[in-house]
């Protein structure tokens, strides 16, 4: 498994996340898309008309490519998001 | 809800927001500090934690311990919350994680929303794969995330080289840097920047870093075409000529998975429009800006504004400007004599009329050469949101439309959900490049509340009065 | 269009609209259907006034039964072919639409009010509340039923303006965008030429369609056009896949276009589509608020709490924006048609309230066979300005 993290976390921080259904390594105070990022995982979606595969842009919460849905609730911006323990997304990796 | 009104209301936790609220409210004013991220200290402070040593550059030390004086005396402060709109009349309509919706009109209004990234399309700049410099920064710095183990640098101006230091610094590789200015340029930049002490410290830190890594280092180049079967797995490099067109024959293929692109910054104007404040354009200080008297004031009376909106000019013109901006509210709300408010005001104005004078030094690295927008093919997608191609807009042009409201509405490009955060300034571009018109000479696409997408949940909830 | 650099007005013209609305646009075209070639002035972009501030509704059910919904249904039908007829896409879908039933109350109304639109001849069914949730699953269940009506549709009106300028372009019209109508000049009761900034066009036939702002323009000859712009504002989401297939108005929508008093009560109703693109628009207030074209931070926040009681799905949309468009408004809504006393060659095509998309194609074939001189659809006399005068308040 994929992993791009540049220092192993804090074990005491460390939750539970699935992605997709399979569980996420993640860390308490970090986003979603870092949790995501750290695990390979670049695709995130289809665009709106050409449905073509997106991922993060600007990290910052301006660009709207890194939506995701979370616990069933789509359109959360995953680099504006913090990880909770039991946390379900949902990406289109397709 | 609090039970006293706040008298300023602060947009923006970033440096010049929490110094300003900072010092407002050690001064006796009721403050409310809004930020939309999960934490206080807006994008420079995430990316630059103060080094646990104590050591370092003094910014984040600083930052650092205006956050704690923050919370010792007692600024509200409401995180994820997003500023939707404002009138000229202050009257502001803000959202609290999704889960509340108020107003609030308060006597003073300071906005320090900072800057985001400036993009340059090319053909397939949207894979899965390509992010901007600004995010492999957040990755790296605030989570301690490689966006890639061996990544691809391109654009222009100094922080490129900021951010390929910074991998390397961080167990990453860096395969080569794309730099669409030629080595000339950036002499001609690093000379008018000497007298910078710090920051040639720290410019100079980098370039070693990537000397030592022997980096390669590509001048008057750019990335002609991002390619892959839905993710990125190739980088196509062009050589430029002068007037920015790829030099045919000139290219090179790379292998590549991670690719960040920066070409500068542009300020996060939309509120400022929104309440009616003067814009001003200016390329030294990053393009479209905030226009500020001396007294930090925008056009529209008891709306003050600091930090990057009124000119992209980095950490210490935000921290200058946070200062100024609290003294001449403070000033206005009669909480500072004029004669201590002008004691005050003198040295940081001096300070800022240097920060300001040094910042056209960086800004004009991001210039951007009219063959590279002529000469991205038609299918190089524009607007990400709404899948609109460089054709389309072309199309658009030689219809008749010329300006970019005309473009907006012919085309659909900016009328997605990112509102044209992230193709607008490309768009002026184009039309400068295709009629001739500079860029301070268009009229700057309007803007409407709601500034940020919302939930349609979230705006039906109960609307409170803070 | 024409780039605003080669935008010299001619010296003379057989007609100028003024107006580069859905309503100029569509006089501009029937004109040169009929062989007049008008010059058309718009003071902005085309669609840049109501046309481009509106939810592009060709809705039959908010007629007024009579005149008024007559031809609204003549104008309906017209649409199915006016892509073909002006050479150009408008995205019209003809995906019938539901007035959603919300009250006891509401049920009595619409029962009288759409048993009035079915003796016009409107094609009308009545739906109970399985039946509409069958057509539209993502309405609430707490709704009481709709009316519905195969006929409702809906078009993009900005291409719609598009298109109409265009064809009239293509048959000989000219339209000037960014130039105003400056002035009117006229002598002996007669119309002899319209002034602008780049110089005189000479003419004996100005037609009115600047909409909200016809008053303006009436004043230009000593006319009062008793028209005030009724603001509607609208929200915006993002474009998602369908979810919405049928055009949605509310039966409180309709009561409040007609009864002030009921738009006053804070009843706005709701006019709901989702449109081509996939952005659902979500309207809509009627305020008179002047010309001010800003949106309230209260009548967003109404909206939104109002269509999630019928759509409670959309909750997880996102809001991108809002606009506002003013409707112009007259007492007995209807629009204001034909020659005025008093000045010859002066042609009034506005007050079309929100109805100006269903009523362009109709307006502009009878603005244009009043000027060729040919026999009028309908008659004219409850269109005419001079009714205003004649009722006491």
């Amino acid at each position: 498994m994929t992993d791009l993290r540049i220092r192993p976390g804090d074990p005491d921080k460390k939750i539970r996340i699935y992605v997709n259904g399979q569980e996420c390594p993640a860390f308490q105070g970090e986003t979603v898309l870092a949790a995501l990022t750290a695990a390979g995982k670049k695709s995130l979606r289809k665009s709106r008309q050409a449905k073509e595969p997106r991922g993060a842009l600007c990290g910052m919460g301006v660009c709207y490519e890194c939506l995701v849905a979370i616990d069933g609730v789509p359109g959360w911006r995953a680099c504006q998001t913090e990880v909770r323990d039991l946390m379900e997304i949902e990406i289109d990796e397709s | 809800m609090s039970p006293e009104p706040c008298q300023v209301a602060v947009v923006g936790g970033g440096l010049a927001g929490i110094i300003a609220a900072a010092m407002l409210q050690k001064n006796g004013l009721k403050v409310l500090l809004l930020d939309e991220n999960q934490g206080l200290g807006g994008q420079y402070l995430r990316t630059h934690p103060p080094l646990p040593s104590g050591g370092g550059h003094f910014l984040p030390r600083l930052g650092a311990g205006h956050m704690r004086e923050l919370a010792e005396k007692g600024v509200e402060t409401v995180n994820r919350a997003q500023v939707l709109a404002i009138s000229p009349a202050r009257e502001i309509l803000a959202e609290e994680d999704g889960q509340r919706l108020f107003t609030l009109r308060p006597e003073a209004v300071l906005l320090a929303p900072g800057a985001r990234e400036k993009f340059i399309p090319f053909k397939g700049w949207t894979l899965p794969g390509v992010i901007s410099t600004g995010a492999a920064q957040i990755l790296i710095k605030a989570h301690g995330v490689l966006p890639g183990r061996e990544m691809m640098i391109a654009g222009s101006g100094a922080f490129i080289y900021a951010v390929a230091a910074e991998v390397l610094a961080n167990t990453g590789r860096v395969r080569a840097i794309l730099d669409h200015n030629s080595l000339a340029r950036k002499i001609e930049f690093a000379q008018g920047v000497l007298t910078m002490r710090h920051k040639l410290a720290e410019g100079l830190g980098q370039v070693a870093r990537l000397l030592l890594a022997r980096t390669p280092i590509k001048n008057r180049t750019r990335v002609l075409e991002a390619r892959g079967d839905g993710r990125l797995e190739e980088v196509v490099t062009t050589k430029l000529d002068r007037a920015g067109n790829p030099l045919p024959g000139s290219e090179k293929t790379y292998p590549c998975t991670c690719l960040a692109v920066g070409n500068g910054f542009v300020a996060n104007l939309e509120l400022g429009q929104l309440a009616g404040c003067r814009l001003e354009h200016n390329p030294a200080l990053g393009g479209w800006i905030v226009g500020v008297n001396q007294e930090m004031e925008t056009s529209v009376p008891g709306v003050f504004a600091a930090g990057e909106i009124t000119g992209v000019a980095g950490a210490e013109k935000s921290v200058t400007e946070g200062r100024l901006a609290a003294l001449c509210v403070l000033h206005r709300l009669g909480r500072l004599s004029a004669q201590a408010f002008s004691d005050r005001a003198r040295p940081l104005r001096k300070e800022r009329a240097r920060q300001l004078a040094f910042a056209r030094r960086f800004n004009a690295l991001h210039a951007v050469p009219a063959g590279i927008v002529n000469s991205l093919p038609d299918d190089t997608i524009i607007c990400r949101c709404e899948d609109i191609t460089m054709g389309e807009i072309r199309e658009a042009i030689r219809g008749g439309c010329r300006t970019p409201l005309a473009v907006k509405r012919s085309a659909r490009v900016g009328m997605g959900i990112c509102q044209g955060r992230t193709c607008a300034s490309f768009l002026y571009e184009m039309i400068a490049a295709h009629t001739g018109v500079p860029v301070s000479g268009q009229e700057v696409l309007s803007v409407r509340s709601p500034v940020k997408a919302l939930g349609l949940g979230t705006l039906a909830r109960p609307l409170e009065r803070f | 269009m024409q780039a605003p650099e080669k935008n010299a007005p001619p010296p003379a013209a057989e007609a100028v609209v003024i107006g580069g609305g859905v309503i100029g646009a569509s006089v501009a075209y029937h004109l040169a259907k009929e062989n007049i070639k008008a010059v058309v002035l718009e003071r902005s972009e085309f669609a840049s006034g109501s046309s481009g501030a509106c939810e592009g509704c060709v809705f039959l059910q908010s007629k007024k039964p009579g005149l008024h919904l007559q031809m609204a249904m003549a104008s309906s039908d017209r649409f199915s072919t006016l892509a073909d007829e002006l050479g150009s896409e408008i995205e019209y879908e003809k995906k019938g639409g539901l007035v959603i039933i919300e009250t006891e109350e509401g049920l009595k109304a619409m029962q009288l009010f759409a048993q009035k639109q079915k003796d016009c001849g409107l094609n009308l069914s009545f739906l109970d509340r399985r039946q509409v949730r069958e057509m539209e699953p993502a309405l609430a269940e707490n709704i009481l039923g709709a009316t519905f009506s195969p006929l409702e549709g809906q078009v993009n009106p900005f291409l719609l303006t598009r298109a109409f300028l265009q064809a009239a372009q293509r048959l000989g019209a000219q339209v000037l965008t960014h130039l105003a109508a400056a002035g009117l000049e006229h002598s002996r009761g007669r119309i002899t030429a319209v002034s602008t900034v780049k110089g005189k066009i000479a003419t004996d036939t100005v037609i009115n369609a600047a909409g909200a702002y016809a008053p303006a323009i009436g004043q230009m000859v000593n006319l009062e056009i008793p028209i005030q712009p009724r603001r509607g504002q609208v929200l915006v989401t993002e474009a998602v896949p369908p979810l919405i297939s049928h055009c949605l108005l509310s039966a409180k929508y309709i009561a409040a276009k007609f009864d002030p008093a009921v738009a006053q009560a804070g009843g706005m109703g709701f006019a709901v589509e989702q449109t081509a693109n996939g952005n659902v628009l979500i309207g809509s207030t009627r305020e008179f608020a002047g010309y001010d074209r800003g949106t309230t931070y209260e009548a967003l926040n109404t909206m939104a709490g109002q269509i999630l009681r019928v759509l409670p799905g959309l909750k997880d949309l996102h809001v991108i924006r809002a606009f506002a468009g003013l409707r112009p408004y007259t007492k007995d809504g209807l629009p204001i048609l034909g020659r005025v006393e008093g000045v010859d060659g002066f042609i009034m095509a506005a007050g079309h309230e929100g109805d100006g998309i269903t009523l362009s194609p109709v307006t502009g074939e009878i603005i244009a066979g009043l000027i060729a001189g040919k026999p009028a659809p309908f008659a004219l006399d409850h269109f005419r300005l001079e009714r205003f005068a004649e009722t006491h308040d």
